[in-house]
């Protein structure tokens, strides 16, 4: 969206304007020709100098001085069209004042009302308006200075009234309301042109707005996505590590844990060969042989150490289960478990994260709702897998999202699926997690 | 950007080459426009008002080898200021042009001729003493010099010598006071033919404003803005006006009386002057009695103050060539050739010193005029024109003027000595209302 650039109404007001405020000064200097052939012809020449306060100067070259400035000005206008550079922008409104000036006191100062161009102009590329009572003030100075009547009251000049008044009575009244009717419609165009430029700068500041709210958001968005990305690193950094141990107990329980094993069978036949050899050697080879299987008995539990939950040593249905055992034997309440599969094949993101779901609801239901008995279902037909956590603690009047069940949500999410929660006779928990295509 | 900068010098060389070529050849052919009206500034006969123009412009072109002064012959002096109105709206005015009087302030104030003051400053050739600077003075207003003279004309003192004579009165000298004039007037104000009715006078067309030169009243000051109608020399001119009107009684003196040889005394120009003195206008006017002029009377602490009119010449504000219109002005007033011819072909004096006092000022002022015992001489009118009076040159004189003339004669006529303080006070209070307009 741009904002700088004209909108497409104001540059046709502002060719309305341009058209007739030209229109006007050359009209103006025009009629001061005609007219003052008809003060010749009429052989009131003399007498027209008693009534004037000063002399009109040479209207040829005024006429033609109009014209060319009106053609300036257009061509200052178009220059600002096509430019992008600020310099020439202000440069050129300098300019156009300066044409306007020039105009105004070639025709001493009986028209001025190619200043409401100028002004225009600098109202369309002002950018900023702090000081706009200076501008107000300037724009005001300018316009009052070089009106008609200041310039009476500056040195008697020249008036469009002192030539009007060489015509007949009749077209004296008509000039008369021509020329009110030419500042009039001058004064006019340049107040709607006012008008549209503020709903043009009103409709800029809008969109403003509108874009200032979406950054907002994509900001909140942002910062939302940065908490989630750290927790992802956090959570690839430990899945990292549980791999890299899961490995190092690999190799330790393939390599030390064979070598000892082959080691305590060689023990083991050389017990059997040395059936005739002294009892020493037989109760050090025996003594060996029982050194070497507490070192397979160590070498496991190291392994087993090593690996660091349950749900990375078992499947998920075992963790699941090791879990349940492990929290009824811990916290004295009564977990049901239904489940109407032998076996998932579910990726390693989705095994964690039913694994921690369910993890998490069994917390909460002993933590917040005091629940003496919690039934969990799990169950899958072909697409679609159903977590069903239900207790019959004390629930919550008002659910509030907190960390774990947002953390719930946000999991159940990623993998597609859709999570509630309710609160009816005590609190439960409702996933459904899509099953992956191309997979059993 | 550098072809547009290229294409920029090359126009911009090509522009000021044109310009020069063209000042150039400007400079080669310089046409003067110079306006001015047949017949004569001083509303008397002239044979031939073109010929001293014509010489004067010929002159200046041999001085001058690559101009040629221009100017349009036939407009007569009452089309001349509408004619001339017409160039100036159509931006076409003369470079030099003759100014009327009725069109001197306007022209001034509307700036279309040029202010002179620096020329003249400027300008170490020209020397303004040498000038009248009664003359000079005409050309001022508003504290400015805007025109030149190139004749000046100043009023002398006609008198009747046949009705003189026959009453047994002398001539008057030249320093003759107003309280002289009186006297005169008060002896030959009479009924000659005994039918109850005055019909011969003393005195036609003697003005307060006369009256007031002559005590050396000002009524203004240079540049308009303040008038003095209360002062002393102003309330005996106006008294010594109302003392000379009550010897006609209720009549009023008129031309025929004049023509009739019936009036002693009546201002009248030099211009006039020559013009009936001389051969043919001689035998047309004031043929039935011997006649002469003298200068204005004497004020009790003043001079002969006379007033001087003088015709002068102005450059246009617009012209295109002012250093040549400058010098072509500077040659119709200071040139003593074309003055001299100015003394000599035309029924006005010289602006200059020097050629009226000249000898030869003499021969041409006696030439025509058949009279021996003339007392009028061009050292004199030299002297009339040096302590003379310019109207003052300000946009409200001329209506100021009429306000208090209107106002004046009317007091005159009423013979209101009495309350003549009040009533001048309240005059001055009427002008000074008027002229704070401007």
């Amino acid at each position: 969206m741009e904002i700088s650039r004209t909108d497409g109404k104001l540059k046709i007001i502002m060719l309305i304007m341009y058209v007739i405020l030209s229109i006007d000064a050359l009209f103006y200097v025009t009629f001061v020709r005609v007219s003052m052939h008809r003060v010749v012809s009429s052989g009131k020449a003399r007498s027209f100098l008693n009534e004037v306060g000063s002399l009109p100067g040479n209207m040829q070259r005024v006429q033609f001085w109009v014209c060319a400035a009106v053609i300036l000005l257009g061509f200052s206008w178009i220059l600002r069209q096509l430019t992008l550079s600020r310099k020439i922008e202000i440069s050129s409104i300098v300019f156009d004042f300066i044409l306007c000036l020039s105009v105004t006191v070639a025709l001493d100062f009986n028209y001025n009302g190619l200043f409401l161009w100028a002004f225009a102009n600098c109202l369309l590329y002002t950018k900023h308006y702090e000081h706009w009572y200076m501008m107000m003030g300037a724009g005001v100075l300018i316009y009052i200075a070089t009106s008609p009547s200041a310039a009476i009251v500056r040195h008697g000049a020249w008036m469009i009234s002192d030539l009007i008044s060489v015509f007949s009575a009749k077209t004296q009244a008509y000039l008369t309301a021509l020329f009110s009717m030419i500042n009039a419609i001058s004064i006019v165009l340049f107040f709607i042109f006012c008008l549209m430029l503020i709903v043009h700068k009103q409709k800029t500041i809008d969109n403003i707005n509108d874009l200032y709210e979406r950054l907002t958001l994509a900001n909140e968005m942002l910062r939302e996505s940065n908490l989630k990305y750290e927790e992802l690193m956090d959570e690839n950094a430990r899945m990292a590590k549980v791999m890299e141990r899961n490995r190092i107990a690999r190799e330790v329980h393939d390599t030390i844990g064979h070598t000892l094993t082959g080691l305590a069978a060689g023990l083991d036949a050389c017990v059997a060969l040395s059936a005739g050899a002294s009892d020493t050697l037989k109760s050090q080879l025996n003594l060996l042989s029982e050194v070497c299987r507490q070192g397979i008995v160590d070498v496991r539990k190291s392994v087993s150490q090593l690996r660091p939950d349950a749900l990375e040593r078992q499947n998920l249905l075992q963790a699941v289960r090791a879990l349940i055992e492990k929290t009824e034997h811990v916290a004295n309440t009564e977990i049901s478990f239904d489940c109407n599969v032998d076996a998932l094949w579910l990726g390693e993101d989705e095994e964690h994260a039913i694994y921690r779901l369910i993890q998490e609801g069994i917390t909460n239901s002993i933590r917040h709702g005091k629940a003496k008995k919690i039934d969990i279902v799990l169950h899958r037909n072909d697409f679609m897998l159903r977590i069903d956590i239900r207790d019959d603690g004390q629930g919550a009047d008002f659910i509030d999202e907190g960390f774990g069940l947002r953390h719930m949500r946000e999991r159940v999410e990623m993998l597609q699926g859709q999570i509630t929660f309710k609160s009816d006779n005590g609190f439960e928990i409702e996933a459904y997690i899509p099953m992956r295509r191309g997979e059993k | 950007m550098i072809r547009i900068r290229n294409l920029v010098a090359a126009t911009a060389a090509m522009a000021v080459t044109a310009i020069f070529t063209l000042s150039a050849y400007h400079s080669q052919n310089v046409e003067l426009e110079f306006a001015m009206f047949g017949g004569n500034n001083w509303d008397v006969a002239v044979q031939d008002s073109y010929v001293v123009y014509d010489e004067a412009i010929a002159e200046f072109e041999k001085l001058h080898p690559n101009v040629k002064v221009n100017y349009v012959k036939g407009i007569m002096k009452e089309d001349y200021s509408e004619w001339l109105s017409e160039k100036i709206l159509m931006d076409k005015a003369p470079d030099v042009m003759m100014i009327q009087n009725k069109d001197f302030d306007k022209f001034a104030q509307l700036n279309i001729i040029e202010k002179l003051d620096n020329w003249m400053e400027t300008d170490t050739s020209f020397d303004s003493s040498k000038i009248y600077s009664t003359a000079l003075e005409a050309g001022i207003t508003d504290n400015t010099q805007y025109a030149l003279p190139i004749e000046t004309v100043p009023y002398i003192m006609f008198v009747n010598k046949t009705l003189l004579a026959t009453e047994g009165i002398e001539i008057p000298k030249a320093d003759y006071t107003l309280k002289d004039l009186y006297d005169i007037c008060k002896k030959v104000t009479k009924d000659t033919d005994g039918d109850g009715i005055v019909d011969q006078f003393g005195i036609f067309k003697y003005s307060w404003q006369d009256a007031a030169a002559a005590n050396g009243a000002v009524m203004f000051s240079s540049n308009g803005k303040k008038c003095n109608f209360t002062s002393e020399e102003l309330k005996k001119a106006v008294a010594y006006m109302i003392t000379l009107n009550e010897l006609n009684g209720s009549q009023a003196v008129t031309q025929e009386n004049f023509d009739a040889g019936k009036v002693a005394f009546m201002p009248l120009t030099l211009a006039e002057y020559r013009t009936y003195k001389t051969y043919p206008y001689k035998i047309k006017k004031y043929s039935n009695f011997q006649w002469d002029c003298i200068p204005m009377p004497q004020g009790e602490n003043g001079k002969n103050t006379s007033r001087v009119d003088s015709l002068d010449v102005a450059m246009s504000s617009r012209s295109e060539h002012k250093a040549l219109a400058w010098e072509f002005m500077k040659f119709l007033t200071t040139s003593e050739e074309v003055q001299r011819k100015i003394f000599e072909d035309t029924s006005a004096a010289s602006v200059l010193k020097s050629v009226m006092e000249d000898d030869s000022a003499e021969t041409i002022f006696t030439e025509d005029m058949a009279d021996a015992d003339r007392t009028l001489h061009s050292q004199m009118i030299s002297s009339v024109i040096e302590n003379g009076q310019a109207e003052p040159q300000f946009s409200a004189y001329e209506g100021a003027m009429q306000l208090a003339d209107s106002e004046i004669s009317e007091l005159i006529k009423s013979d209101s000595q009495s309350d003549l303080e009040s009533e001048l006070r309240r005059i001055q209070q009427k002008v000074t209302e008027y002229i704070s307009v401007f």
